[in-house]
Order: structure tokens, then C-alpha cells, then sequence
């Protein structure tokens, strides 16, 4: 609670209290502060409509938060109807008891005997007061006669006679005309007397005496006889003769008792009615001011109780919202004040713990990047699966090395690779049941037919462990190893080419020179047939041993691995510099050149280049039918191959093609389907090529044909020729 | 709208004058200056009026039961002004109180300013002596000048302030207990004119 909510409250309170019993106090007739009644009422009118008007705005103000849901509010509300009912019961039962009180206590001052015996009072005093009154009129009137035969100066004489023979204080003699025509008084210095006023002459005139005790003022009394007189008398001047007579002091105070009693008596009784209605009146009033002031001081402290659980409740939604650093300030040393010192150490650790998450998050995130960009860089393949096999992630790697594209499958089944791509259908379909037969790691070589030819993919598979269903699942890495196995194969052959050369080369001499010798030895001394036989079969040796030099000279060349010595070369006078090698053999093979108007350069060495190029044209031709004319077209163009710039050979021709079983092992050695082929060409092309830094890949024409596709790096650098030959694949 | 809200208040107005008339209406009733008149003599300016007193039944049965009342006439000379409240220029007052002594059967009148009192045997006849007012004195004639607009105005009422508190908390409230006449407005000839 504010400090000047508090003050501002007392003030608020001692006002009311001091309305209320100033205008109590007022109540009572004659107090002092009755004199201030006709303000103290609108004060306390104003008082009241004060209250109303401020428990009107707290009302609204209550009525706007519950609307628009206002944390506290209803609870706002639930206190203000409990403090008012709390504080309204006793009051209204204060009210009611007072009322009865009132309506009671008041009637219960007025005896009926007590107005009685005052009533009978007033009544003997009148009789007493008659009686007294009677005599004296009695032995007044008699006198009215002295004035008969007067004139007015005779009169005033007859009046001082009588004053002095009788007790009367005045005597006067009135004419018709309520006019003094003579008076007298027993005491000089009087006043002139009074006339008589209407009441009185009204009396006269109706043939009565006026007859009565009056009051003089200072509590004194007098007794006024007022006759007409006698006609008999014929003193027409005449109309009226009054006596005063005085009354003794101790009849005067007397009288006067009886009177204050009485008429006090009687205003009680009469101010009964409107007396109940004035207190019931403060009464209402009191109530109204200690209900308002009650409620009023109902939703002071309901909000000044509310206030810290608003806060609470406000702390809680920002908690909620993930605002840990929310601060409630501590304005109560109470328990509320201990609950929001707890909220704030709550909030505190919290906010340290949620700091600490965080920084943890951060750090996992980091990790995660960090692996990402390892597993993006990463040459081999790596895809996660859920427990129902369905890809949750793949990298880069994966899509190159399946050659499709791996992003649009996340989310879906591994199934859904091999259904949408046939030539994967095999892999997936191997992967999937191996996944879901083994349990534990598992590692094996799958084969997959692509557009570029077969690829042996090496697959191993983790089982990834947990509590979560959605960190279960498997991790599935794989390389291709098509290229590690083939250059396996190579070295191999290479090996295998080189001890062959080794071991048969050397024998191979001193057969073919003792079959020459047998045959200088002998033909000439053996019979014809058998000269002849000599020579056949010596002829045979010699060829043989030629044929099988030949052999391991190919050997020998395949085996040996020479540096190259590298140049600055232009592709197409290469190409042109072996056509025309060619344009001697018009009849059996007809060469086309498609070569790009700017210079090829690539850095090679232009003997084994031209090497790869006699041997790709040799095998077109040998594989071209007897009967057909072989035709060769030689395309060299810039290709961008994976980022790269590269030289491209096409060489297109209409023989007869390889066979599936063939297109993937083309380029192994001693694979060959011609009668007379050793299998080296292909492998020693395919070896010069690779020791380019090249690519070559063979495949079949749609329209027949074998295409040979040779890719060098190229040494053209300029952008400019970039821009302008670049073809992608 | 532009047009109808004018009328409202125009309509309102005469309705608000009516009430006021009619709540006049009802004070007069009970006391009503009937007459008003003036006269210059030896420079003072002497007043004379008849007040007629019709009091209410409820008044009269607080006087019968010993209820004091006090009445006040009210006498004031103003100068015309055009645009601010008229002036005051001069102003006095006559104050009765009426109350019955039962013991007696009498009503007495009491001037306190005279400290004089007198007895009645009726109700009528005291009112009738407290409603008439004689060559009361308000000033010097002096104060009126000849450039000016005056008029003389008079107005009698019981004072309520003075009733015994529980009915003067009634008189907040009902009309009855606050009988007032209307201003009797006499315009002043200057002597000579």
C-alpha cells in the first residue's frame, strides 16, 4: 500500500467520522453545531456522492479489467463482494436495531400519564384562573354606571376615582371608533395605551365582555375587562370601558410554569414524528456513508491485495513467454512479499538455466553445423533413415554418387529411390533388406548400373540407439569404389603384364634364333619332304615367336610407365595430323572432323596423345564389318564437367558397338572380343588418359556405333574462351 | 441531429419556467404582499405594505402545539442596472414571532427588534396585526439620485432556519414548511417629479 493511499485514506475516514458525528451532534436541539446543520447536511450529501462517484470509477475501472480478462481481476472482484458483504451485515444489522430503537426509545419519553396529569394541570389552572378572573369581572362591571351623564372631562375624573378606590393599573374609555376618548393609569410615565384590536371588538359587537388573562411580556400577566356600555346609560360618546387589573407575581410564575411545561411537553409530542424521521434520516445516512466508505475502502485494499498476485500472475505469463529476467518489485514484508521474493529467485535460476541451455544449444548447434559441413564436403555418401526407413538427411556426396537427386526423396522411403529410378532399384531394394535383417553393423558391395556404367558402391550401416523413437534409426555411409577397385585392377594388370614380358621375352629369342638355325642347318641337308617339313615348321616357330614378340612388346608397353613429358598442345592439329595419316586408306575408312574454330590447348604429351587417338581409330576400324565402309567422326569442343573446364574428343563411328557385358569392362586388360586382340588397347588408352588427368567413357549410339568420350583438362584460361565455348553436360 | 437539438432545449425551457411558476405559485399561497407603497417624509423614505397570511394547516397546528414561529418582511430598494444584477441600495427588515399560550388561550405576537409584545385572542387577528406594516423607515432619500431607475421590492417568509431542528430537516424536503410571498415590486417616483 502507497503511503499516500494510506494518508489519503484516513483523511477519507476521519471526514466521515467527523461528518457523521457533527451532524450527530447537530441532531440535538440547541448544540452548537445545530447551528451548522443546514451545511453539515449537503456536506454530508457531498460526502456521499463523492463515494459514489469514486466507488463508480473503481467500479468501471473493475468492470474494464474483467473485460478485457485482466490478470486479478476476478479475483479483484471476489474480494470487493467479500468485504462489502462482511462489512455491510453488521452495519445493516446496526441499522435496522437502531431503527427499532428510535421508533421505540422516542415513543417511550411520552408518558400517557404524565400528559395526562399536565392536561389536568393546565385544565385546574384554567378553572383557578376563570374563577379569579369571574369575581373580578363580577365586581368590575357595577362600575361602568359612575360614568353615566359624563361628558369626556367628567370621564378622565370618574376614571381617577376609580383608579384610586379599585386595584385596577388602567382604566380607558374607547369611543365606537376604537378612539380613547379618556384613560388613566395608577402608575405616571405609562405608555399610551394599546386599542383594542378586532378580535376583542368582534366580541364587544356580539354583546359579549372581553374577559381574559394576557400575557405582558418578562413573564408578567395582566387580567383585561373590556365591557361595552350600558345604553341606559346614554353616554353615546361611550362604546367601551376597559380594566386592567395586575396579577401578583407568584400567580404570574405560577401560571407561566404550568405553560413552560405544557407547551414544552406538547412540542415533544408533536416533533415526535418529524424527531423519528430525523434520526432515521442521520441513521440512513450513517449507513449509506459506512456502506460506501466500506466499499469503497473494499476496493482499495482488494487492489492494494491484488496488486502483488497481478504482478505474480504477470511474471508467470512473461515466464511463460520465456522472459526470464522479469523482476517483481518487493513492497510487502508479508507472506505475498515472501512469495514474490520466491518468484524472483525463481526466475533467477531460471534465467541462468536458461542462459546455460542456450550456450549448450549454441554449442550443439555449432557442432551440428560443424558436422554438416563435413558431411557435405565428405566424398562418400551419407544418408540417415528412421526406424521406418524413411531418408531423414542426405549429403551432397549421395546424390553424386547415386547420380540422382537426393533432396527430393527426404522424408520419403529409401523404397521410393529405387522405385522412381529402375536403375537403383536393385541397390535400394538390397540396402532396405539388409537393414532390416541385421541388427548390428553391417558392411557390403553393391553394384549399380548408370549412364556412365557400372559402379561398385561400398554400403555400411550403423544402428543408431536411443530412448526417443525419433533418434532411432540407422546411418547408411557409402563410397564408390569403382575407381579405387579398377586402379586395384590396374596395378594388377600392370604387374602381371610386366613379369609376363619379363618371363616370356626371354626365351623368346633363343627359340626363334635356334628355329632359324635348325632351319640354315638342316634344310639344305634333308630330303625334300622332310626339307619341307623343317621349313613349315620352322616358319611356324619364327611367326609365332614374332606373334608373341609382338605380345610382350604390348605388354611391355602397357606395363611400362613412362613419365610423359608434357606440352602446350592444340587438340585439333592433333586430330588433323593424324586424319591425314589416314587419307591414304580412302577405300577402307572415311574420317570426319568437327573441330571447334578456336584453339584447344590442353598440356599433354602429343606422342602419347597420338598414341590414344591410332588406337581408338585402329578398334573402330577392326570393329567395323569386312564388308562395310568403316566411317569415323571426330568432334574436340570445351565442355564445363563438374565445375571444370575440360577438352572434349567425341569420336563416333558405325561399327558394331559393345555389348552390355562389355561396356563395363571395357578398359580392364585382355578383355577383348576380336580373334586377334590381345585386350591391351582400350587399357593403354584409358592409362594415357588417366595419366592426362583425363576421363574417358564409352558407351553405345542410339543409331549404332560405339561414341568414345575423352575429357582433358584444358589450358585454355581466358574467361573470354570460357564464355564463349563452354557447353555443359 | 443539427436540427432537432436545438428544439429539444427549446422545448425544455418553458417546461423548466412553467415548474418554477408553479412552485411560486404554491408559496404564495400562503403569504402574499397584497400592498406596497412608499413615502417621503423629512428626507427618509417610509415604506407601508399588507402581508396576507393563508398559513398552511400543518404550520398552524405546530403553532397550536407550542412551535415558535418567526417570520421576517423583507424590504429592498434597488437601482436599475442594464447588463449587472440590479444594485442595492437600501434594505431593512420587520421580524414577528408567533407563538399560542395555551394556559391563556392567547397567540403572542413578539417584535423582537421592539421588544414588544402582544397577545391575541385569535390566530386571525394576530396575523392580521403581524401583516401590517406601517411607515417603516428604510433610509434616507438621499439615497436615491436623480439619474437613476429605482424600485422598491417586499417579501415575506417564515424562517425556517429558526424552526426546531427536526422540522427545519422537513423543510429540506417539502415545500409546505418553507412558505415564501413573492417580490412586490413598486416603482419609485422621485419626489417632485
Amino acid at each position: 500500500m502507497g503511503r499516500s493511499g494510506k494518508v489519503w485514506l484516513a483523511i477519507l475516514f476521519v471526514s466521515l467520522v467527523a461528518a457523521v458525528l457533527l451532524i450527530a451532534d447537530a441532531t440535538q436541539n440547541g448544540s452548537y453545531f445545530g447551528r451548522l446543520h443546514n451545511w453539515l447536511l449537503p456536506i454530508n450529501s457531498v460526502l456521499l456522492l463523492l463515494f459514489v462517484a469514486l466507488i463508480g470509477y473503481n467500479a468501471n475501472q473493475l468492470k474494464r479489467q474483467l473485460k478485457r480478462k485482466e490478470p486479478g481481476s476476478r479475483l479483484t472482484l471476489r474480494l470487493v463482494w467479500s468485504f462489502v458483504v462482511i462489512a455491510s451485515m453488521p452495519v445493516l444489522i446496526v441499522y435496522t436495531f437502531s431503527i427499532w430503537l428510535v421508533e421505540e426509545g422516542v415513543d417511550s419519553w411520552f408518558d400517557v400519564k404524565v400528559e395526562k396529569a399536565l392536561q389536568d394541570a393546565v385544565s385546574l389552572s384554567r378553572s383557578s384562573l376563570d374563577m379569579h378572573i369571574r369575581s373580578l369581572s363580577q365586581q368590575t362591571e357595577p362600575l361602568s354606571k359612575q360614568f353615566e351623564g359624563n361628558d369626556s372631562f367628567n370621564a378622565t375624573l370618574t376614571i381617577n376615582e376609580l383608579l384610586s378606590t379599585s386595584n385596577a393599573d388602567e382604566i380607558v374609555l374607547f369611543d365606537s371608533n376604537n378612539r380613547i376618548i379618556a384613560s388613566g393609569s395608577s402608575e405616571p410615565n405609562t405608555d399610551v395605551p394599546v386599542l383594542l384590536d378586532e378580535s376583542i371588538l368582534q366580541r364587544l359587537n356580539s354583546g359579549e365582555n372581553y374577559v381574559a388573562m394576557e400575557p405582558i411580556g418578562d413573564g408578567g400577566l395582566h387580567i383585561r375587562l373590556v365591557f361595552s356600555m350600558p345604553p341606559e346609560l346614554n353616554a353615546t360618546e361611550f362604546q367601551y370601558l376597559q380594566f386592567i387589573y395586575p396579577i401578583s407575581d407568584r400567580i404570574s410564575e405560577l401560571t407561566n410554569n404550568v405553560q413552560t411545561a405544557f407547551g414544552q411537553y406538547n412540542e415533544l409530542i408533536y416533533l415526535r414524528g418529524p424527531l423519528k424521521q430525523n434520526f432515521i434520516l442521520i441513521l440512513t445516512l450513517v449507513l449509506a456513508l459506512g456502506i460506501l466508505f466500506a466499499v469503497f475502502t473494499a476496493f482499495y485494499f482488494s487492489r492494494v491485495l491484488v496488486s502483488p498476485v497481478r504482478e505474480l500472475v504477470e511474471g508467470t505469463k512473461a515466464v511463460a513467454a520465456g522472459q526470464y529476467h522479469k523482476k517483481i518489485s518487493v513492497r510487502q514484508s508479508d507472506d505475498l512479499g515472501m512469495l514474490v521474493a520466491s518468484f524472483n529467485r525463481m526466475t533467477e535460476r531460471l534465467s541462468v538455466a536458461r542462459d546455460t541451455t542456450v550456450i549448450s544449444q549454441r554449442i550443439i548447434d555449432n557442432q551440428r553445423l560443424y558436422l554438416h559441413k563435413i558431411l557435405e564436403h565428405l566424398s562418400s555418401g551419407v544418408l540417415s533413415l528412421d526406424e521406418s526407413l524413411q531418408i531423414k538427411t542426405a549429403n551432397a556426396a549421395t546424390s553424386q554418387i547415386l547420380g540422382i537427386d537426393i533432396t527430393g526423396f527426404i522424408d520419403k522411403p529409401l523404397m521410393h529411390v529405387g522405385t522412381r529410378h529402375d536403375f537403383l532399384k536393385t541397390f535400394t531394394l538390397s540396402v532396405v533388406t539388409q537393414l532390416r535383417q541385421t541388427s548390428e553393423e553391417w558392411q557390403k558391395e553393391l553394384e549399380i548400373f548408370t549412364s556412365e556404367g557400372r559402379k561398385t558402391i561400398l554400403c555400411k550401416s550403423v544402428k543408431l540407439l536411443g530412448e526417443d523413437a525419433s533418434k532411432r534409426g540407422y546411418v547408411l555411409v557409402f563410397d564408390d569404389i569403382t575407381t579405387l577397385l579398377q586402379a586395384q585392377r590396374d596395378s594388377a594388370w600392370g604387374e602381371v603384364a610386366r613379369r609376363l614380358a619379363h618371363e616370356i621375352k626371354n626365351p623368346l629369342t633363343p627359340i626363334q634364333l635356334s628355329a632359324e638355325r635348325l632351319r640354315r642347318k638342316l634344310l639344305p641337308v634333308l630330303q625334300p619332304d622332310q626339307a619341307d617339313l623343317v621349313d613349315r615348321a620352322t616358319h611356324t616357330i619364327v611367326q609365332q615367336v614374332e606373334s608373341m614378340g609382338l605380345m610382350v612388346d604390348d605388354f611391355s608397353a602397357y606395363a611400362r610407365m613412362p613419365l610423359i613429358d608434357s606440352k602446350p598442345l592444340d587438340i585439333n592439329d592433333l586430330i588433323r595430323n593424324i586424319a591425314e595419316l589416314y587419307k591414304g586408306n580412302a577405300q577402307k575408312i572415311r574420317l570426319d572432323l568437327n573441330l571447334n574454330s578456336e584453339t584447344l590447348f590442353v598440356r599433354g604429351d602429343s606422342g602419347r596423345l597420338r598414341q590414344v587417338l591410332h588406337n581408338l581409330i585402329k578398334n573402330s576400324m577392326e570393329a567395323t564389318a569386312i564388308d562395310t565402309h568403316c566411317q569415323i567422326q571426330i568432334s574436340a569442343g570445351a565442355q564445363l564437367y563438374l565445375n571444370k573446364l575440360y577438352i572434349t574428343i567425341e569420336l563416333l563411328d558405325n561399327g558394331q558397338g559393345f555389348s552390355p557385358e562389355m561396356l563395363s569392362q571395357a578398359f580392364d586388360p585382355y578383355m577383348t572380343t576380336k580373334q586377334r586382340g590381345n585386350g591391351l588397347g582400350l587399357a593403354i588408352v584409358k592409362k594415357i588418359i588417366e595419366e592426362h588427368n583425363g576421363i574417358i567413357q564409352v558407351s553405345n549410339r542410339t543409331c549404332g556405333g560405339a561414341m568414345i568420350l575423352i575429357r582433358l583438362p584444358s589450358y585454355n584460361s581466358s574467361a573470354a574462351f570460357a564464355d564463349r565455348n563452354i557447353g555443359q553436360e | 441531429m443539427f436540427e432537432r437539438k436545438p428544439l429539444r432545449y427549446i422545448k425544455r425551457w418553458p417546461l423548466l419556467a412553467l415548474l418554477l411558476l408553479s412552485a411560486q405559485s404554491v408559496y404564495a399561497d400562503q403569504l402574499r404582499v397584497s400592498r406596497l407603497f412608499f413615502d417621503f417624509v423629512s428626507g427618509q423614505i417610509q415604506v407601508s405594505c399588507q402581508i396576507d397570511y393563508e398559513l398552511d394547516k400543518k404550520i398552524i397546528q405546530a403553532l397550536e402545539n407550542g412551535i415558535v414561529m418567526h417570520f421576517q418582511t423583507t424590504f429592498e430598494l434597488l437601482r436599475k442596472r442594464n447588463v449587472l444584477p440590479d444594485k442595492l441600495i437600501l434594505s431593512s427588515s420587520q421580524n414577528f414571532d408567533i407563538k399560542y399560550y395555551a394556559l391563556l388561550k392567547q397567540f403572542i405576537v413578539r417584535e423582537p427588534h421592539l421588544q414588544a409584545e402582544r397577545s391575541f385572542v385569535s390566530l386571525r387577528a394576530a396575523l392580521a396585526f403581524m401583516g401590517k406594516a406601517d411607515r417603516l423607515s428604510l433610509g434616507y432619500q438621499s439615497s436615491i439620485t436623480e439619474d437613476g431607475d429605482y424600485y422598491l421590492q417586499a417579501r415575506a417568509k417564515l424562517l425556517n432556519d429558526e424552526l426546531p431542528l427536526p422540522l427545519r430537516v422537513q423543510s429540506y424536503f417539502t415545500k409546505d414548511w418553507r412558505p415564501v410571498s413573492g417580490w412586490r415590486v413598486v416603482e419609485v417616483i422621485k419626489d417632485g417629479a
